[in-house]
């Protein structure tokens, strides 16, 4: 019935959530304008209707594409970018077998993608209701007062505004001692930093590498792709034969020696730290440590399933794999 | 930590307060159309140092005197706003300051986000967020003390560094006006000792030490206050909302996690032995409510049968926030002064501030939808989307609320968004019946 299947969608908090759901088939004309800033060059295959993962009604397969622009404002001819991001407790299911209690900002892990151009102003109005004190850190050029190093208690707030400055991938994640603790347990997101004459248009896609200590004992047992082990091996992401991709790929994996992404049947282009305009490599392996960030570019020129997972083929296994389906052009 | 230089503050609050308001503030969700218009370079150099130095900080609508509270006045245009402010004190949330008729709708969201009910505490507020905050260290290290005495230093070791790492720079810049020794040093020993040489004989006096230097600190709040049967509740509060959150935050189906179990019993703990050190004030001035309130933490510590967890959770973490909201509820009233000390209030049941928000946006559309701009409404409408996530949680306590205004939403959906050519007329029936909804919630209480 049309009407359940709305009142069902309308849960998700996440409005470009719902308008991409539009492109999935309920046939928005206008959807595919307003949703996101991807010209209508760049072909995405359809996304499959799952279910939602996390208690902020998205799936990891929403959050691949899932860009939070802020509220835009103009404040003196400048453009401020504001947020709200609430620091929360809630149980994910990580596997069939395992309930994991997270730690997360606004109910999904990783935290939402901030996405800004250089030079704009970046407000985030953050509130803690996780229970220990919390912060938000994030990389990038800030001033110390806003460095994200002082501990917010449960219940109050803090507002972290900084230039969105320099250009680039980067990341935020909470710095409260054990900081092992409170990243493993999931407050992390990703800060992208536009420059200011935008990328060519591609296919962009958030690639998050984590991993989970569940038994609390120093060593990780699971790891995942943006938050659920194995996700996109049993959802496989769809893109379009002979796409520009680029990925916008993270390392947060605590507790681990650096990691090697790959790309099977590929080469990508390597664009480190997003601090280039124009690739420094090209390669099907690169090598991360923790919170080192890339963006990586590729296109293929035929239609299948291709993995990629970091070459450490033991936490690929336990859960940090996925496959991209190429759907051909025919 | 955060120290108001209150001049150099609130000149440049006042100047980024007027910019704020002065400028139209357009709301477009999905832009990221590339900027290249410069900010006016003594403005945005204004902005850094308020940046660097003490953005984050709000007013205090409680506590603010009246200079601080005169630059959003002068700003929002008011005559003696302080004046109006003060006489509706106190305030339990910041939409009181709207229900109270202090402010109009439209001048509360202006200023809105500069005002909090903590954060530039003065007062009994301050006190009372500063006793919570050693009450919370105390309470870290009553359950330190007991795996200590388990002979479990390392499971001993995160409750010794929790006080160090979360709380104690939030404290530290008051000790010295409150005649307290900076004790971190004596923290850190402690700390050193159980991490690295958790046999040594040196252990125990040294985590003594530490316990000692976190009383002493207690003691700085004068007796008087420390047996006050107004002031201890809402102390006994800020350590209760703790505890729900990180016990709440601790179970998933497969375990509770053992440290934030550990803290939460802790905090219950001290918020006992502080309603004991009211007990006999307390029913001297409201019988009732003492006996409630021991009858309530006697529940409530059933949670937390041991100090190491059992096997299965006696409660779930709904189940205890629903014990400590009970609870709140006996020990709010007899404060007689703000509550909510450290937790900020926007973060309760309250959905109307979420709500009144919400009703503004959808009256948008229908303004769009009325002047035949589809395309505008549709547009509008992800801000209602983003506006209803935003309140949709805390309506859930209302189930009824909830229910039917998520159906009229979907009519709304059904009418306006999905079709490619909306129809006008059923997109404004659905919009005027939304509006109509969300008021019969709106002045009904939380």
């Amino acid at each position: 019935m049309l009407k359940k299947e709305l009142q069902t969608k309308i849960k998700l908090l996440n409005r470009r959530h719902f308008l991409q759901l539009g492109l999935a088939g309920i046939g928005i004309a206008g959807a595919a304008v307003a949703l996101s800033n991807r010209p209508s060059t760049v072909k995405v295959p359809p996304l499959p209707s799952l279910a939602a993962t996390f208690t902020s009604g998205v799936n990891p397969i929403t959050v691949l594409r899932d860009f939070d622009y802020g509220t835009v404002k103009q404040e003196n001819g400048r453009t401020v970018r504001e947020f709200h991001f609430e620091a929360r407790t809630s149980s994910i299911q990580l596997t069939s077998a395992v309930d994991f209690a997270s730690w997360n900002i606004n109910g999904r892990v990783p935290g939402p993608t901030i996405r800004a151009t250089a030079g704009d102003r970046i407000r985030v109005y953050f509130q803690n209701h996780a229970g220990h004190a919390h912060t938000l850190h994030f990389h990038g050029i800030h001033p110390a007062g806003m460095d994200g190093v002082t501990p917010i208690l449960n219940g109050k707030s803090f507002v972290y505004e900084f230039d969105a400055e320099p250009f680039g991938v980067h990341l935020y994640h909470c710095h409260v001692a054990p900081v092992t603790r409170h990243i493993g347990k999931g407050l992390y997101g990703m800060l992208i930093i536009d420059p200011p004459k935008p990328r060519p248009p591609a296919d962009e896609m958030v690639l998050i590498m984590g991993a989970y200590d569940i038994k609390e004992e120093g060593k990780n047992q699971l790891y995942a792709f943006n938050g659920i082990p194995h996700y996109y091996m049993k959802h496989p992401i769809p893109i379009q034969q002979d796409q520009l991709i680029r990925l916008y790929v993270l390392n947060v994996m605590e507790l681990e020696a650096p990691v090697t992404f790959h790309l099977h049947a590929n080469m990508f282009q390597v664009y480190r730290t997003g601090r280039t305009l124009t690739p420094t490599e090209e390669t099907d392996v690169i090598t991360m440590g923790i919170a080192e960030r890339h963006i990586l570019e590729f296109a293929y020129h035929s239609p299948g399933k291709y993995m990629f997972h970091p070459h450490q083929d033991a936490l690929a296994e336990a859960g940090c794999m996925g496959q991209f389906e190429v759907i051909g052009n025919t | 930590m955060f120290k108001i230089q209150i001049k150099g503050f609130f000149i440049v609050a006042m100047i980024s307060m007027m910019v704020v308001i002065g400028c139209s503030s357009i709301s477009t969700k999905n832009s990221n159309t590339p900027t290249t218009t410069e900010a006016s370079p003594s403005v945005s150099q204004v902005k850094d140092n308020m940046a660097g130095m003490n953005h984050g900080t709000k007013f205090n609508i409680n506590t603010s005197l009246e200079p601080e509270l005169d630059e959003i006045a002068a700003s929002l245009k008011i005559d003696a706003l302080y004046d109006k402010v003060k006489k509706q004190r106190p305030y339990n949330n910041l939409n009181e300051l709207v229900s109270k008729q202090v402010l109009t709708q439209a001048q509360f969201d202006q200023v809105k986000d500069m005002l909090t009910l903590e954060g530039t505490l003065t007062g009994e507020a301050k006190d009372a967020d500063y006793m919570v905050k050693l009450g919370l260290m105390k309470g870290h290290l009553l359950v330190a003390k007991e795996l200590l005495d388990m002979k479990r230093p390392a499971e001993a070791l995160p409750h010794i560094g929790h006080p160090i790492e979360e709380l104690y720079v939030t404290v530290a810049d008051q000790l010295p006006a409150r005649g307290v020794a900076d004790f971190k040093a004596t923290l850190d020993e402690a700390k050193d000792f159980i991490k690295d040489k958790p046999s040594d004989p040196q252990v125990m006096p040294k985590f003594n030490a530490a316990m000692a230097a976190v009383d002493k600190a207690l003691a700085a709040i004068p007796a008087t206050q420390r047996s006050s049967p107004t002031f201890i509740p809402q102390v006994i509060n800020g350590l209760l909302d703790s505890a729900s959150a990180e016990y709440g935050g601790a179970i998933s189906a497969n375990k509770i996690e053992e440290v934030d179990y550990q803290d939460s019993r802790g905090f219950v703990a001290y918020a006992s032995i502080l309603a004991k050190d009211i007990a006999t004030p307390l029913q001297k001035t409201n019988t009732k409510a003492s006996s409630e309130l021991k009858a309530g933490l006697d529940d409530l510590k059933k949670t937390w049968p041991t100090v190491l967890p059992p096997s299965k959770p006696v409660f779930t973490g709904d189940e205890v926030a629903a014990k400590v909201k009970k609870i709140e509820e006996i020990t709010k009233p007899l404060t007689g002064t703000a509550t909510a000390i450290s937790s900020n209030v926007d973060t309760s049941t309250d959905f109307q501030p979420g709500l009144a928000k919400f009703k503004g946006v959808v009256t948008k559309v229908l303004t769009s939808v009325e002047g035949n701009d589809l395309q505008q409404a549709k547009k509008q409408m992800g801000e209602a989307i983003d506006a209803w996530g935003a309140v949709e949680n805390k309506l859930k306590a209302n189930k009824d609320a909830y229910k039917t205004l998520e159906e009229k939403l979907s009519d709304v959906q059904t009418h306006l968004v999905i079709p490619p050519n909306p129809d006008r007329a059923k997109s404004i029936a659905s919009l005027q019946a939304l509006i109509k909804t969300v008021d019969t919630y709106a002045n009904k209480g939380k």
